[in-house]
């Protein structure tokens, strides 16, 4: 039943997901490229032990998607009955910046389904699964990659954030749709790529990206000179973001411009003391070779 | 005729156009470029040599209506573009650059008609205007070449790997599916087109309502099942159920 953008018939199992009582499903990626070749391995950890016997008999399957819009590259790649375990290879050609891959389980047959894990409210409940139904997700794993314009291929960032910082422009904030964009230079797609890596610790994006711009934006809206675009949203409540924001703003009373940047910290739960915390924790237990500044076949 | 080279324009120039959509367009639209006067206008050190030369013209002689020849510069355009990288080929500069040097005269022909007094719906023909991906799916060349990727077979050989594709222009609701991301799997496309061919042929064919619900139906099914591992026909048959779902529900 869990839903993101999608609703299932089913108890799903993801790391999203509140259908069963605890849930781990964790892909270990790795990834190279060899001779303009896109190279990954997969190595799929569950720890629900009904699915994994599913796995083991083969009633459920695990299968990668790859997609990437910009050059329309959508596929599949079907994992060995049984096994936990797959690698494959992309023509780099077809990749272009953002690259999305995902691990699915399959139903590869028709079967009845219960789960001793599931919660309270799915408990004891028989569910016909269908083949082809999605029965759980691993979190999206979300590669940037880049190419030449004169000779084409995929190639990684490799330059490290302060480097690709020197020579890019800052972030820059659109308010003009229903939403607040953020329009990052491409080498924060680097920095991305890094804190994926790195354990999924957001608290660093949130506070190198979010929070300037959650700051900006608390101070356009408590400033006393609004443009005409913010004005105009604020007394026709046209604009989501600025109801959102209004709303959760609401319980700090009465805010300055000055203190804009204070307010983002709180709403984000204080990124930059946790970026600190990790960066520290992290130097202390730190061993092998951080992504960025690495070689590219690390 | 002979390989000409292409010049690839530079990201700033087209930063400059976007910045000056008005001044642009009315250009355009007073016929006054060549590609020769665009690399003037444009400024000369905004265009780089670059590593592809091409051998090409759009078809446009013999046409009542400009769109009456979008099958066969897809076609054309397939035949010439087919080897370049793809993160080359749907890229904004490759794909601007190309028409500015090869397809001026077509795109005065096929586009300005239609957006003259609209310069930033023009533009959105040239450059990228949204994310890549909406933007590929509106551009001039990058709807012809996706559709031609995704519907041309090369296990056919002469004409016979064009037929799905002329099909599908005669179809014309096909083309609802480019839109959505999910389309980008060429399985899931060609089994979309096949059905809706399908469909017409049988005396059948779907109306733009019916072809809307049939593309939200398969967008629903796509997130609850892995589309892309099924087989082809299954893809159909499943299409077909909701189709015959539908028609019990309009009788």
């Amino acid at each position: 039943m869990a839903m993101r953008s999608r609703t299932f018939a089913y108890p799903y199992y993801a790391n999203f997901s509140r259908d069963y009582e605890s849930v781990s499903f964790a892909a270990n990626w790795s990834r190279s490229i060899r001779k303009n070749k896109f190279c990954v391995s997969i190595f799929a950890e569950i720890a629900d032990p009904t699915i994994n016997e599913l796995i083991d008999n083969g009633t459920i399957a695990l299968t990668c998607r790859v997609s990437c819009t910009n050059t329309f590259y959508r596929h599949v790649f079907e994992f060995e009955a049984k096994s936990r375990e797959l690698d494959f290879e992309i023509p780099g050609d077809n990749l272009d910046e953002k690259t999305v891959l995902t691990l699915f389980l399959i139903a590869m047959r028709d079967f009845e389904y219960t789960n001793a894990s599931f919660d309270a409210f799915h408990s004891q409940v028989v569910y016909s699964i269908e083949k082809g139904n999605i029965m759980g997700e691993s979190d999206d794993k979300v590669y940037f990659l880049r190419h030449g314009n004169d000779k084409g291929g995929a190639d990684f960032f490799t330059r490290s954030f302060s480097d690709a910082m020197k020579d890019d422009d800052p972030v820059e904030i659109k308010y003009l749709n229903d939403s607040i964009n953020l329009v990052m230079p491409k080498s924060m797609y680097d920095y991305l790529n890094y804190a994926e890596e790195k354990n999924k610790d957001y608290s660093e994006i949130h506070g190198l990206f979010l929070a300037p711009a959650l700051g900006q934006t608390i101070a356009l809206m408590v400033s006393s000179d609004l443009d005409a675009e913010t004005s105009f949203a604020a007394e026709n409540n046209t604009k989501r973001w600025y109801s959102i924001l209004e709303e959760k703003l609401e319980p700090f009373g009465e805010i300055k411009p000055e203190s804009a940047w204070n307010k983002a910290q709180l709403l984000l739960q204080r990124p930059v003391n946790a970026a600190i915390k990790n960066g520290i924790a992290e130097k202390k237990g730190r061993s092998g070779v951080a992504l960025i500044g690495g070689s590219e076949n690390e | 005729m002979s390989n000409r080279p292409l010049h690839l324009i530079r990201q700033s120039a087209i930063n400059n156009i976007k910045s000056n959509e008005a001044l642009f367009w009315n250009e355009l639209k007073r016929c006054q470029i060549t590609p020769d006067e665009a690399f003037d206008f444009l400024g000369e050190e905004y265009w780089d040599e670059s590593p592809f030369s091409f051998d090409f013209t759009f078809a446009m002689d013999g046409y009542k209506k400009p769109e009456k020849s979008d099958f066969e510069n897809t076609v054309r355009l397939y035949k010439a573009l087919k080897d370049v990288p793809k993160n080359v080929l749907f890229s904004e500069t490759f794909l601007f650059s190309f028409l500015m040097d090869f397809g001026y005269a077509y795109l005065q022909w096929r586009w300005l008609p239609v957006y003259k007094d609209d310069p930033h719906r023009g533009l959105t023909h040239l450059l990228f205007m949204t994310n890549p991906r909406r933007a590929i799916s509106v551009n001039t060349l990058g709807h012809l070449l996706f559709r031609a990727f995704m519907l041309v077979d090369e296990n056919e050989t002469g004409a016979k790997k064009y037929d799905l594709l002329k099909q599908a222009y005669k179809c014309g609701n096909c083309f609802t599916l480019d839109y959505y991301s999910y389309a980008d799997n060429q399985k899931v496309y060609k089994s979309f087109v096949s059905f809706m061919v399908q469909a017409q042929q049988k005396g059948s064919p779907l109306t733009n309502m019916q072809t809307k619900k049939m593309c939200a139906h398969l967008s629903m099914l796509q997130g609850v099942s892995t589309l892309e591992a099924l087989e082809e026909s299954e893809i159909v048959s499943l299409l077909s159920d909701y189709w015959e779902s539908l028609r019990a529900d309009d009788q």
